[in-house]
């Protein structure tokens, strides 16, 4: 009997435990170690934070779902990694602390046969002063959508504001990205639509004013070096899509920054031509930037071998190319393609978790030196894929020993179909609609757009909207492991 | 692909839109210009419509 | 019996000589008086340069035309304007100098009653160093302006996809050849055509395109772009002539004011003040327009070249010429009837009349060099001017000074235009536009200043048969042949 460790219980933990659970059957352990009781399903949060839905919608309780599937649930922190045991065991083990299950404080060692870091992002918000409370959570004066908690609280500043706005109080509003280095754009962009509609829904919008900030080299970029679709029989750069719809809304944008210090009420930042500048708000959100969970790893004599397993952003490294090159020479295949550590065969990384071998946009710095450039997405879609493959590949290794076939879910080789909401509505609602064929782009298999765009694909419209409230309710179906839900894929 | 899609290797040519395969055959489909050709005509001859309507008599002094 | 005196006969002359001769029947003589035997549509031009078409197909003799109308031709140059006679005679008159008709180099005083300036551009090649000399074409680029020069860049140019045959790698750069050309479509169609004629040629990929040009983007085309409807999206004409370029992997440099030409070799000034160089092989660069350097003197023989024309040689008319900042330009500014301010017996039509200011934002580098496309006024508005102003001077020859005048503000006109990417009548395409109106007018259309409802695109095969039809239909019109009158302008 073998022990599978999941840290982390988001898109990649969630999708790689209940599988492996479902195809090792009751031979074997499953154990999902996560702080957090909910399992939260991040791309509504959006919704939440504009008041279209309440915490409840968008998350449920994970330990009666796992306790039906015969799923170990820790509620429980991961602090560190002891991949060759220690003095007088051999058997590898994490050691965990309790944050729930009325274990509150408590450390345990969980040992494992398998582990699977899925542990997700850090939201660094200290990285940026006066993003963070110096406490490693969001300050004061900007608000967040990145957990449903946080996008609470955001749609209750984002009430007052048009309330405000709704007296007469001209309200100027700032959205997008904290950092030089942040990803998850995407969460950004549909948040600002969002405002932009429910901002018109209540017939404010002529007293608001709303702007768009990002790390972007231009708009549309969305950390994956923008892309080339085919919209109306034309291919064209997801730049000239983004750009037209902040056009048609009247939001103007300010593209290439590092946001480098926030205070009330104002946001300083640099730009890539080294210039510098202010925008003051009287509502921001601001996604911090994504480091990774910050376990530390140990060798079997208790030595520190934490930068060997993980990168500086504390990231994981996998099966990558992470031999630093010029963008010139970045190619498809340093992309990991099994998600296995490179010295431990019996860890991967899925998710956010894996460090990516470098940046898909082009990199970019301002003459100070300070890099202003959108970090790779590893979110939704690909986070699910890759969960599952890893899954696969940990359940042949167990049912057929070391000498099993790994799965490939190489994100050179991967398409994403991405649903970007620009406002709720059964019939008011609108989002783009977008599917991406591979997500990191292969310019020797695709010269010119590194992409192929037969299936490279956008489009916004209702429909978009309809796709993606089905997602929605279809995702938190899977989730909770209802009927059927092996036949929705990733 | 088209070949033409090679061309956004180049910077200079990132905002360009250019046509797939359907708006290529489109393009030079006779039956579909010709319906084009019409179309362009009526817009045509609206133009000069507004032409014709906008050119006034004002008084010479 | 009254005469009304037109000098030129390009687009816009031709057609208010051809409408008021009709409308004047014999009852009062009009006079043309130009230095060209031939007439040439020269949108075609760019076909005679790529070789689709020669000189013949694109020009006719007008003596032929003007014999059968009953209008007196003199093939002459205009040279001066008396626009109150002399001391001895009052009437006004102008002097021509003859360029055929057996009469060359004699000169001779022509008396008129009414007078209209559409003598078109002077091809001012002298003012790039190295483009030319005075009005003349130098011999590093090639030009499209006339059938002749048209003619001639056809030859150079299969010369160079020969040599392309043969293996040797090819520059070719076109665009215009100064801060302050316009004209851009005229260049825009032959970048393409050329492309269009290496591809068939099957050299492409051996043939460097490069487009040079003063306007800000591709697509200005000195009316400062357009929004225009495309696809049911209002979207800006740059990303469609980008797009084009995008597609045919043209190069462009743009707010570009050639300062130089040399043989193979271009020196270029941009408006943020970087120079740059560009080595050819095969250049087009249209030079920039003047006035045609027509003089004016009072009764006593005292020049008022000055206050008949602007500067730049073109004439004065009913537009507002007071300087002003590009923020309060505005429509009202352009000329209505096109009749000179001082003498109301002298209009100007076409290319010849002074435009209050340009279309597109007036801009300078560093260094004090304008780089400022100028507004276009040929084709389809040239017509419509010609056709108007002949109105007007026929209601006044008719009526006398209390006549209606009619109007013609390019502010509230409409155009049509075919820019051609290739010809053939299964491969070709062009690009087809409407616009209105060709001003820009923010007070009644703000944000976009045109009717995005009326200013639409679109690239086919089909504009390819319009523009082929156009052509067939403007010689027909030109030639006063059955139902001439009928092709709107």
């Amino acid at each position: 009997m073998a022990r599978l460790v999941v840290l982390g219980a988001g898109v990649a933990g969630h999708t790689t435990a209940t599988f492996a659970k479902k195809w090792l059957g009751n031979g074997h352990e499953v154990v999902v170690v996560t702080p957090n009781s909910l399992w939260n399903w991040i791309p509504s949060n959006i919704w939440v934070g504009v008041g279209g839905m309440s915490k409840e919608d968008v998350v449920f309780p994970l330990a009666p779902v796992y306790q039906k599937a015969g799923i170990d649930f820790r509620q429980a922190k991961a602090v560190s990694i002891h991949p060759e045991g220690k003095d007088g065991s051999d058997t590898p083990y994490v050691t965990v602390e309790y944050t729930g299950q009325n274990k509150e404080g408590q450390t345990e060692e969980i040992t494992y046969d398998y582990l699977v870091n899925a542990t997700g992002p850090k939201l660094n918000f200290d990285a940026t002063p006066g993003l963070g409370n110096g406490e490693g959570g969001i300050g004061s004066n900007t608000v967040s959508v990145c957990t449903a908690d946080h996008a609470v609280h955001a749609s209750q500043e984002l009430k007052q504001v048009f309330e405000k706005a709704k007296r007469g109080e001209r309200q100027k509003i700032l959205v997008g990205t904290g950092h030089g280095m942040c990803t998850c754009q995407g969460a950004a962009f549909e948040y600002i639509h969002n405002i932009h509609h429910e901002a018109e829904k209540a017939g404010v919008r002529d007293n608001v004013d709303i702007k768009w900030i990002s790390n972007e080299a231009f708009l549309g970029d969305f950390g994956m070096g923008g892309m080339h679709m085919k919209v109306n029989g034309y291919v064209v750069s997801s730049r000239i899509f983004a750009e037209s719809l902040y056009t048609e809304r009247n939001i103007p944008w300010i593209i290439g920054a590092h946001v480098n210090k926030i205070e009330e009420g104002k946001a300083h930042y640099e730009l890539l031509d080294g210039s510098t500048g202010e925008e003051e708000f009287d509502f921001a959100m601001l996604i911090p930037p994504f480091a990774g969970a910050g376990m530390k790893a140990y060798d079997k004599a208790g030595e520190d071998i934490t930068s060997k397993i993980f990168n500086p952003g504390g990231f994981m490294f996998v099966d990558g190319d992470y031999a630093p090159k010029p963008y010139d020479e970045w190619k498809a295949a340093d992309w990991p393609r099994t998600y296995q550590n490179r010295d431990y065969k019996n860890i991967f990384a899925a998710g956010i978790a894996f460090a990516p071998p470098h940046i898909i946009s082009k990199p970019a710095k301002s003459p100070n030196g300070t890099p202003i450039n959108p970090t790779p997405p590893r979110t939704g879609m690909p986070s699910g894929i890759i969960g599952k493959a890893v899954a696969h590949s940990i359940v042949d290794l167990i049912k057929n020993g070391s000498s099993a076939h790994l799965h490939e879910a190489s994100m050179a080789e991967m398409g994403a179909a991405c649903v970007a909401s620009a406002g709720k509505g059964l019939t008011g609602g609108q989002a783009a609609a977008m599917t991406i064929y591979p997500v990191v782009p292969d310019f020797d298999k695709y010269p010119g757009t590194g992409r192929d765009t037969e299936y490279t694909f956008g489009e916004i419209g209702l429909a978009g909207h309809w796709i993606k409230h089905i997602l929605h309710h279809l995702f938190i179906w899977k989730a909770k492991l209802k009927p059927g839900w092996t036949l929705i894929p990733e | 692909m088209i070949k033409e899609e090679r061309n956004f290797a180049d910077p200079q040519f990132e905002t360009a839109m250019i046509p797939g395969r359907f708006q290529r055959t489109m393009r030079h489909c006779i039956v579909w210009q010709l319906i084009r050709m019409v179309f362009f005509s009526v817009r045509s001859i609206g133009i000069i419509m507004v032409n014709l309507k906008n050119e006034k008599e004002l008084p010479s002094t | 019996m009254a005469r009304l005196v037109i000098l030129g006969a390009g687009i816009a002359g031709h057609t208010a000589a051809t409408f008021a001769k009709k409308w004047l029947a014999d009852a009062h003589e009009v006079v043309v008086i130009s230095p060209n035997s031939l007439w040439n549509w020269i949108p075609s031009n760019i076909w005679v340069g790529v070789g689709k078409m020669d000189k013949k197909r694109v020009t006719f003799p007008l003596a032929p035309v003007y014999a059968k109308a009953g209008i007196d031709f003199r093939q002459a140059k205009a040279l001066a304007i008396y626009p109150e006679g002399k001391e001895s005679d009052k009437h006004p008159f102008v002097t021509i100098e003859y360029t055929g008709q057996g009469r060359e180099g004699q000169t001779e005083a022509l008396s008129y009653d009414y007078l209209i300036n559409a003598t078109g551009p002077k091809l001012n090649f002298g003012a790039t160093p190295g483009l030319g000399t005075g009005s003349h074409i130098g011999p590093h680029t090639v030009s499209v302006c006339t059938a002749d020069h048209a003619a001639e860049a056809h030859e150079r140019l299969r010369a160079i996809l020969d040599k392309a045959r043969q293996g040797h790698r090819q520059k070719i750069v076109v665009g215009t050849g100064h801060g302050t050309c316009t004209c851009h479509g005229a260049a825009f169609e032959y970048a393409l055509n050329v492309e269009h004629a290496a591809r068939q040629a099957g050299v492409r990929d051996r043939v460097d395109i490069q487009w040079i040009s003063n306007e800000p983007y591709p697509g200005d085309f000195g009316m400062d772009g357009m929004q225009l409807g495309i696809m049911g999206y209002v979207t800006s004409v740059r990303i469609m002539a980008e797009s084009l370029f995008s597609e045919r992997g043209i190069h462009w440099i743009n707010s570009a004011h050639v300062s130089k030409v040399d043989a193979g070799r271009l020196e270029y000034e941009q408006v943020d003040g970087t120079t740059g160089e560009e080595a050819f092989d095969f250049a087009m660069l249209i030079p920039p327009f003047s006035g045609v350097g027509l003089k004016a003197y009072d009764r006593q023989g005292t020049e008022i070249t000055d206050t008949m024309f602007l500067p730049n040689g073109f004439m004065r008319v009913d537009a507002d010429y007071t300087p002003k900042p590009y923020a309060e330009w505005k429509a009202s500014d352009w000329p209505v009837t096109y009749r000179n301010p001082d003498y109301p017996n002298v209009f100007a039509a076409g290319i010849a009349f002074a435009p209050p200011h340009p279309i597109s934002k007036p801009r300078t580098s560093p260094r004090g060099t304008p780089i400022t496309p100028m507004p276009p006024r040929t084709g389809m508005p040239s017509g419509t001017i010609g056709k108007a102003v002949a109105h007007s001077i026929v209601n006044l020859i008719r009526e006398g000074d209390r006549a209606k005048l009619h109007t013609a503000s390019m502010a509230e006109m409409g155009a049509i235009c075919v820019a051609s990417a290739g010809t053939g009548f299964q491969s070709g395409q062009a690009v087809s536009f409407t616009m209105y109106p060709l001003v820009k007018d923010f007070e009644t259309y703000p944000g976009t200043g045109r009717d995005t409802k009326r200013t639409y695109g679109e690239i086919g095969l089909s504009g390819h048969w319009i523009k082929y039809i156009l052509h067939h239909l403007f010689l027909w019109k030109a030639k006063l042949k059955p139902g001439w009158t009928l092709i709107p302008e």
